[in-house]
């Protein structure tokens, strides 16, 4: 697969028309090459844009590249949940990934609760992926991918990013660098824990209403944050109506990507941008506008059964 | 006194009678009666037409008090017990009219009239309509859906929508297409089918059609759409009228859901209708299951290779994901009496296992349409689906005897996990025979059985043949490396699953030594797979596994494949390095003695070189100091003060305890395995010397287990625990985490 059939293929997907099921296959590969050579914690230059959760908004993704820059141009650091619910999963997490072959450097992304396959399968990317290349080829190879994502990142030694948050299992980054990430997201255990967690206003630990991962305060970020001379944990997996939320003295920040997440939140989106100083900046967007956006329905499945 | 007025004064003329102690009806006066008030304090008056005196005048009692009474249809008598004096009453009209509108104002609190909150659509009241019905009080709820799925109410609305069309009114059109959206958001189920039943769905999806949030370029002709592009396709007539109904109606649900109001749906809308389409999947998949000639039918067409069939099977099972455990299973059970797996043989037809297939076409394949793929593929999609969900029937039918379709399936199978091109269809298949091979869904005795076709009838070398082909190069084609990586898998899984049956073979084989082959090959995936297999054998913490992978240095091909992930010009620790560490961590942690040693004596500038940046490394070496020392001075001839180290006591007890004969003969069984010279290069040899060699190995498991019995506490445990993974199902958790989510989210 060579530059120009990649830049071919990016273009293609920036117009949100599905690339060949062959050329998944090309770019999944590829894919899996670069990502098994990153780390669980990803070291990350500055300067970077940070992004929460996107949930196959494409038009919605096309109008965040137009507010932080376009990529290359724009260092990217994607915090997971790319697919689901929205009508877009394969075209956002083709193009995401397409830019992530083709610039490896400029773009990082890692995994979120819904790059897994038991949660695809019930929240749209599985049907999505059967709908549009009539087989569940197109999904396995992405969920193939899914298990190469690193599960955090690293800017500059001094900002830790996550899906979702801490566990009690971990207390270094040593921790999250000897896991074993090669595999589905487990239903227990560190690394389910920092693709599920959420920060909450509360002493120590307490259990999710999610069912997995853990609620965790602010003593646990402080503690986390001087163990490991960093100064905040930037994170996403929660819908925030501003499109980020501050807590614990500045120590976290969740960050949320999805403008008018499920086109009905009425929520408006963030992105947060810091410089090579590390001095950040939030931008805020809201949903691109209906006539930007395509016919907004999921794919017609044109011949039933039953 | 207008007209009207002089027509309703004469519709209330009537006798008033009373029943006299003798049980005869007396006439008590001729005028008008009318009902006054309202609610409870409602009161039944008549007057003398003559002189306007009330001549009776007595509160309404409840409705069953009063009885209608006349000839035939012409009922104009109502009679009635006063509930306080118990004289009883009767109401002879001059025509029913008037018995009636008496009758009902008595009966019904209040009457229909008053009752109605919405006026039938008219284009005069259509954006009054809507605002109405956008604004519903919670209380009303119910009686407003009542009212819209009044037949009045939709002829009414439809006649509008007819008109508005005909004048081409935006406006209208636009407050009929939000009427309508409100409708289905009320999220009433037979509101919800009503609107879409056969009778008027056309006007319907016409309605929606000028959804005023979209340009109006962007706006779908739903009626077009339907008539158009959508195609039911009727593969088997289920000759069910009621059935046939509710297939159509629900692809209309779907359609809705999907197509028109996906944007406009609120989450509880969603569910109503999500939970509506379940009920009628399930009517539908029930009947289907009850009907065994349609089934009979469905297996024949598919043996007959008719491609709309096989989608129909496949969307069958597939859709019935969505339906309850046992009706699921019950379905399944109906197809595969129904000759299911005979059926889909025909799309098996040996040419993998013959080496006949042309294996390159894949690289140029676009978008597809379902039948576009090849038909065997979505019969690979059917038998996973019986594989995930209950796969007995599947494994009995491949493993039965003298089946030899079952062989041939199972065969072809195998060879195409390792040649398809399509790397979607390779994992499905793995994952079929890892469901096939999973003994929680098996009786203990059943297990022999079954499991004796794979490890005993060659199935399983097979299978894993290709690891001993030499190790992929760079240029391998991509479908040879990714089979090696789902062997990989299916080993891990065996070690796992299958105790002593997979130890026996894993060593009888050398397969560790093969697998760790691959940790030199340059596909980094596959050096992972080979790691991940490592770490099921060493999981097991089972003294011949452990024994196994010392002997035969499997360790130090890790830890030199390690050593270059990590050393320079290699940046930080990669995929690779992490699943390294967590084996060494679980070695730490588990104090494997023999691993500990093995690795910190034969790599100690290794560890020592990279201990200050990887604390793992460190760790390990600290333990090893530590084994040491506890070897050097046991802790129990120390009143106090000896070395630290808990988890070693019982281990180092051991080790000093001569005369273990039992578990000495345990050893030299399975290094005698080990011992065994490379297996000879043609597979058929050696599954015909293995049945002799494994003849004896039922006796031998005893006594492992006597032996084991022998053992102290963890090492018992161990063993015990390797075993009964094949009883204790270790599924996911059903809980579905997702669920909360949509309150926090």
């Amino acid at each position: 697969m060579g530059v120009s059939d990649l830049d071919r293929q990016i273009e293609q997907l920036r117009r949100c028309e599905y690339i060949k099921e062959a050329e998944v296959k090309a770019l999944c590969s590829k894919a899996r090459e670069i990502l098994v050579e990153e780390c669980n914690v990803q070291r990350v230059d500055a300067p970077v844009t940070i992004c929460g959760d996107i949930h196959g908004q494409f038009y919605d993704l096309v109008e965040l590249f137009k507010v932080g820059g376009d990529c290359p141009d724009t260092n990217y650091l994607f915090m997971g949940d790319f697919v689901d619910r929205g009508f877009y999963s394969v075209e956002t997490f083709l193009l995401l990934l397409a830019l992530k072959v083709r610039y490896p450097d400029r773009i990082t992304l890692i995994r979120g609760n819904h790059e897994s396959r038991q949660i695809t399968q019930v929240y749209g990317f599985y049907d999505e992926c059967l709908r549009k290349y009539g087989s569940v080829n197109v999904w396995r190879y992405c969920t193939e991918v899914f298990d190469y994502l690193a599960l955090a990142a690293l800017i500059e030694d001094r900002i830790f990013c996550v899906h979702g948050g801490l566990s009690p299992a971990i207390n270094t980054l040593d921790d999250v660098r000897s896991i074993d990430r090669k595999q589905e997201v487990p239903h227990e255990g560190a690394m389910c824990d920092l693709m599920w967690s959420d920060p909450e206003d509360l002493e120590g630990w307490g259990l999710s209403p999610r069912g997995a991962g853990y609620l965790f305060g602010g003593d646990v970020v402080k503690g986390f944050n001087h163990t490991n001379g960093i100064d905040l944990i930037g994170r996403a997996h929660q819908l925030v109506m501003d499109g980020y939320k501050w807590m614990f003295n500045e120590a976290l920040v969740t960050v949320w990507s999805a403008p008018n997440y499920c086109y009905r939140c009425g929520n408006v989106a963030a992105i947060l941008e810091f410089d090579e100083n590390l001095k950040h900046s939030f931008r805020i967007f809201e949903a691109a506008p209906a006539d930007a956006r395509g016919v907004p329905s999921r794919k017609l499945v044109p011949d039933y059964f039953l | 006194m207008d007209v009207e007025e002089a027509h309703n004064k004469e519709k209330f003329r009537g006798k008033l009678y009373i029943l006299s102690e003798d049980s005869a009806w007396q006439e008590a006066g001729i005028g008008h009666a009318s009902v006054i008030g309202t609610g409870a304090n409602r009161r039944l008056q008549f007057k003398d037409e003559d002189s306007g005196k009330v001549l009776h005048d007595r509160p309404v009692f409840a409705s069953d008090v009063y009885q209608l009474q006349g000839e035939g249809e012409r009922k104009t008598i109502i009679v009635w017990e006063d509930q306080e004096d118990q004289k009883d009453w009767a109401l002879s009209f001059q025509d029913d009219e008037g018995s009636q509108a008496i009758y009902s104002l008595i009966c019904h609190e209040p009457g229909p009239e008053e009752k109605r909150l919405l006026p039938p659509p008219k284009l005069t009241n259509l954006q009054d309509l809507a605002r109405r019905i956008a604004l519903v009080n919670p209380s009303q709820r119910e009686q407003i859906a009542a009212e819209m799925g009044e037949a009045e109410f939709l002829a009414e609305l439809r006649e509008s929508f007819h008109s508005a069309e005909d004048l081409n009114s935006q406006k209208d059109l636009t407050n009929i297409f939000q009427i309508v959206k409100r409708i289905f958001l009320m999220s009433t189920h037979a509101l919800t089918e009503r609107y879409l039943a056969e009778d008027v769905y056309e006007d319907v999806l016409g309605m929606l059609e000028n959804d005023d949030s979209l340009p109006l370029d962007k706006r779908i002709p739903h009626r077009q759409v339907m008539k158009e592009k959508v195609k039911f396709n009727d593969v088997v007539s289920f000759e069910d009228v009621e059935t046939l109904k509710r297939i159509h109606l629900n692809y209309r649900l779907l359609y809705l859901k999907d197509i028109v109001l996906p944007r406009a749906l609120d989450d509880g809308a969603f569910a109503s209708l999500q939970q509506l389409i379940h009920k009628n999947l399930a009517a539908i998949l029930e009947h289907l299951q009850k009907t065994d000639a349609v089934l009979t039918r469905l297996m024949e067409q598919v043996r007959q290779q008719d491609m709309q069939s096989l989608l129909f099977l496949e969307d069958a099972c597939r859709l019935s994901r969505q339906i309850v455990p046992e009706q699921r299973q019950a379905l399944y059970a109906k197809m595969a009496s129904a000759g299911l797996f005979d059926a889909l043989a025909v799309y098996f037809t040996g040419d993998w296992a013959r080496g006949e297939r042309n294996t390159t076409a894949g690289d140029e394949v676009g978008v597809r349409k379902p039948w576009e793929h090849p038909a065997q593929h979505h019969a690979v999609e059917v038998l996973l689906l019986h594989a995930t969900f209950h796969p007995t029937h599947l494994r009995n039918w491949l493993t039965k005897e003298k089946n030899e379709d079952g062989r041939r399936v199972l065969r072809d199978l195998t060879h195409m996990m390792v040649n398809e091109t399509d790397q979607g269809v390779q994992g499905q298949i793995a994952e079929i025979l890892r469901s096939v091979l999973d003994p929680a869904t098996l009786e203990h005795k059943e297990q022999d059985k079954r499991l004796e076709v794979f490890y005993e009838q060659g199935a399983m070398d097979d299978i894993l043949s290709p690891l001993r082909e030499k190790p992929p190069k760079a240029g391998s084609p991509p479908q040879v490396c990714f089979a090696q990586q789902l062997i990989c898998e299916i080993v891990a899984f065996a070690v796992l699953k299958h105790g002593y049956r997979a130890k026996v073979y894993v060593i009888r084989h050398g397969l560790g030594q093969q697998v760790c082959r691959l940790l030199s090959a340059p596909q980094k995936y596959l050096q992972l797979a080979a790691v991940r297999v490592l770490r099921a054998i060493i999981g097991t913490k089972d003294e011949a596994y452990v024994r196994y992978v010392s002997k035969n240095n499997l360790l130090t091909l890790l830890l030199q494949s390690f050593e270059k992930c990590i050393m320079p010009p290699a940046l930080g620790t990669n995929l690779m390095a992490s699943a390294t560490l967590e084996l060494l961590e679980f070695i730490r942690q588990q104090n494997l003695k023999v691993l500990v040693e093995t690795i910190c004596k034969n790599h100690t500038p290794l560890l020592q070189r990279y201990a200050s940046r990887m604390k793992p490394l460190e760790l390990l070496l600290l333990k090893y100091q530590q084994n040491l020392e506890v070897e050097k001075y046991p802790p129990e001839q120390h009143a106090s003060g000896g070395p630290i180290d808990g988890g070693g006591k019982s281990r180092s007890r051991r080790m000093r305890s001569p005369g273990r004969d039992d578990a000495a003969e345990d050893d030299s069984y399975f290094e005698s395995l080990d011992d065994d010279e490379e297996p000879p290069p043609n597979g058929k040899e050696k599954s015909e010397g293995l049945p002799g060699l494994l003849g004896g190995y039922a006796d031998e498991e005893k006594d492992a287990d006597d032996s084991a019995q022998a053992e102290e506490g963890s090492e018992k445990q161990t063993e015990a625990g390797a075993k009964s993974l094949g009883h204790v199902s270790k599924r996911p958790r059903t809980v579905e985490p997702e669920e909360a989510e949509k309150t926090s989210q």
